[in-house]
């Protein structure tokens, strides 16, 4: 008789012990301070839902709700190698455990997401990607989402200690599942930063084709935009393509000055329209390097011994400065002539001396005293 | 650092630095009318992001204009003058809306190189922010007018060839508001692995983001055309969450809320501030941000609805003219992308008349 006492007596310590540690297991997850404020909400008589929602805010307010290592490892700056992070991604399973060992209400949402959590930390150690939505508690179906804070909203009597209890269990669940999911993208976290020093790189080559490009007119960029025109270019992060190394010159109007030797009129101004050109360029790293290209062009100008109208080639030095020869008909001999050609629309607005820098080169009207 | 970053998406026309403080300003007021919400404060809940791309449009336009002018001022005739006269005042600002707003549309839905060069700013921005915040981060962004097309064109690809954007980084609320995406919607000649259509893209509820909202007001033309109202999507199951993931304001929620947005306190109802400034558009915004219905009880909406005035401060006989006047544009959803233009000048007189 006292054989079977003595048994039933250590059965029911165990059983005490083991609902202890349960507890101690859950209550393992939450600091103190969430637990105070979710039981103030309840005592208050204020919906639940917002309250847990508020626990666990964002990973800055982590240290308020989330006692778990992992949540301190995932706010810290730094990489996360895989062995670690199977350790800490192990302990969060064990949470789990000890949750669904503690909790009534939300046992099975627990065991769901022990079993999740054992799953995942077998797949990484066979080198799989995880994937971080999966432990988001707003996503579609999560065991503590939407649906288990709605049981307990409406099942849940303020004045109950199980209510207290089970709220505390599925804001644990809720910790939880937050601390696996930063704890994932951490791991992850390489990825982020070479994808957003991707879109930082196809940034910086945007503005570089803007700004080094030979000026485009509308319908220039719009042909130039064309695949037909674009030609193939590979994907540089996820769905961006990366940005053209070259770019066709159409029906481009501009002003130059022409010099003719054996012309009458020696020197005047023209204007040009460059029928069809190409540049080129190759690129290194956000720089457009080895820039070259040609037009073809017909210039206009008044000649008093041969036709106004020419025809020629223009060889582009840089996004703004061409040079080239033209020919002119004439009844006696042709005339050629040298073209200086420059994209003058971006000195409109400049003061004399600016516009004298962006011609020559930076400080070089400062240096000259113009 | 607040609970979640709110990305700031813009629409069509000019936007100077600090564009979006008007819209935060709306945002607060709203917020500061729910007491539930006030637990925590506004700056604690969320932190706003502009994400601005208008001035990739204003370079181009600008570098139309000056190089126009420059061979205007040289005087030039015939062919050169015929092709870039009708350039000369591109880069102007003022009342000058064929170029600050219908340009804009034009510029993105026809030029491949600027769409691009505006879906690239807009990722970088997205993607260096959240970068910043470290793991754990949660995120939202409401977009307006162009900047929903924007938008969505920008997560189509970020969300491609299995990124981890897709994977580890699911936005909590996208929140399109004046939605154009799908008359602006490009299907063909997109880069490898992209769905340009909206309607079969990842831009979706369950899938971009866990919470989808879609604000239109019933008087504002724009949104007509090819109208963003699908039927296909999201699936039932979606359909049915409690709270609801998927809002269109134009039909009532799984709990039979209606949200139709009809009220006129100024001419342009297109405005962000203006659909913000109802109830029926900032509670559920506020209630999908922040992921639970109950930070805005049932009694409280419907209090501020019943005091939100249909009217406002323009009066009756004001806002009766105003909507026989929408009306009489004679917008429908037959209407092509390329409508839009002609939309917009009707809709820039009726804002003149009433200045």
């Amino acid at each position: 008789m006292s054989l079977v006492l003595r048994a039933l007596g250590l059965a029911a310590a165990l059983a005490l012990c083991a609902a202890a540690h349960a507890q101690d297991g859950a209550r393992g997850v939450l600091t103190q301070q969430a637990l105070d404020e979710l039981a103030r909400c309840i005592a208050a008589g204020t919906p639940v839902r917002p309250c847990l929602s508020d626990a666990l805010a964002n990973p800055a307010d982590a240290p308020r709700s989330c006692k778990l290592p992992a949540c301190e490892v995932a706010a810290q700056p730094g990489e996360l190698g895989a062995e670690q992070a199977r350790g800490l991604l192990r302990e969060i399973a064990l949470a789990f455990k000890a949750l669904a060992d503690a909790s009534t209400a939300f046992q099975p949402a627990a065991r769901q997401l022990q079993s999740d959590a054992e799953n995942d930390v077998a797949e990484l150690r066979a080198g799989a990607k995880l994937q971080a939505n999966d432990w988001d508690v707003d996503r579609f179906n999560h065991p503590a989402g939407d649906t288990a804070a709605r049981r307990l909203q409406s099942e849940c009597a303020p004045a109950a200690v199980n209510c207290v209890e089970e709220a505390q269990n599925l804001l644990a669940l809720r910790v939880s599942s937050f601390a696996f999911r930063s704890l994932v993208q951490k791991v992850n976290w390489p990825d982020v930063e070479k994808s957003a020093a991707c879109s930082t790189l196809l940034r910086q080559r945007y503005e570089a084709y803007f700004d080094e490009s030979r000026f485009q007119w509308p319908w220039e960029l719009y042909l130039n935009g064309l695949p037909r025109f674009k030609g193939k270019t590979p994907l540089l992060c996820e769905g961006f393509e990366d940005v053209p190394a070259h770019q066709w010159i159409v029906m481009h109007p501009s002003l130059a000055i022409r010099h003719s030797g054996n012309a009458e009129q020696k020197t005047d101004a023209a204007v040009i329209i460059e029928l069809i050109g190409m540049r080129r360029w190759r690129w290194d790293g956000a720089e457009a390097v080895d820039a070259r290209g040609a037009s073809l062009i017909l210039s206009y100008s008044e000649q008093r011994d041969a036709k106004d109208l020419g025809w020629g080639v223009l060889v582009h030095l840089n996004e703004d400065v061409s040079v080239g020869l033209v020919r002119h008909k004439s009844d006696r001999d042709n005339k050629v002539s040298l073209m200086l050609g420059y994209e003058f629309g971006k000195l409109v607005g400049q003061d004399r001396r600016a516009a004298c820098d962006k011609v020559f080169g930076a400080g070089f009207c400062s240096r000259v005293g113009r | 650092m607040a609970d979640q970053i709110v990305f700031l998406v813009h629409g069509m026309g000019h936007h100077a630095e600090g564009w979006h403080q008007p819209w935060v300003k709306a945002l607060a007021h709203a917020y500061n009318r729910y007491p539930a919400m006030q637990s925590r404060a506004f700056e604690t809940r969320f932190e706003f992001v502009p994400v601005s791309y208008d001035p990739i449009f204003r370079g181009i336009v600008e570098g139309w204009q000056s190089n126009a002018q420059a061979l205007a001022a040289a005087g030039i005739t015939g062919i050169g003058a015929k092709l870039t006269r009708w350039l000369k005042d591109a880069g102007e600002l003022k009342d000058n809306f064929a170029w600050t707003h219908a340009a804009d549309v034009l510029l993105y839905r026809l030029f491949d190189l600027a769409q691009g060069n505006v879906c690239a700013v807009v990722a970088e921005r997205i993607k260096t922010t959240i970068t910043a915040a470290g793991p754990g981060a949660r995120w939202s962004v409401i977009a307006h007018s162009l900047g929903t097309s924007v938008l969505h064109d920008t997560l189509a690809r970020m969300w491609a060839n299995d990124s981890v954007w897709a994977r580890d980084h699911r936005a909590r609320l996208i929140a399109m508001v004046a939605n154009v995406s799908r008359i602006l919607e490009r299907k063909k000649d997109l880069p490898a692995g992209v769905v340009g259509d909206v309607l079969a893209s990842p831009v979706r509820p369950g899938v971009a983001s866990n919470y989808f909202l879609n604000l239109e007001h019933a008087l504002d033309p724009f949104i007509w055309p090819r109208r963003f109202h699908p039927f296909a999507w999201p699936d039932a199951a979606t359909l049915a969450m409690n709270p609801p993931r998927y809002i269109h304001s134009a039909d009532p929620d799984v709990l039979g809320r209606s949200y139709v947005l009809d009220h006129i306190h100024g001419a342009n109802v297109h405005d962000f501030e203006h659909y913000l400034a109802s109830p029926k558009a900032h509670v559920p915004l506020f209630r999908m941000l922040l992921g639970e219905d109950e930070f805005i009880p049932a009694e409280d909406e419907r209090r501020n609805r019943d005091q939100f005035p249909q009217f406002g401060k323009l009066g009756e006989d004001l806002a009766i003219r105003v909507k026989l006047e929408l009306e009489e544009i004679g917008v429908h959803e037959d209407m092509g992308w390329d409508d839009l233009g002609a939309l917009w000048k009707k809709m820039a007189k009726i804002l003149r008349d009433l200045k």
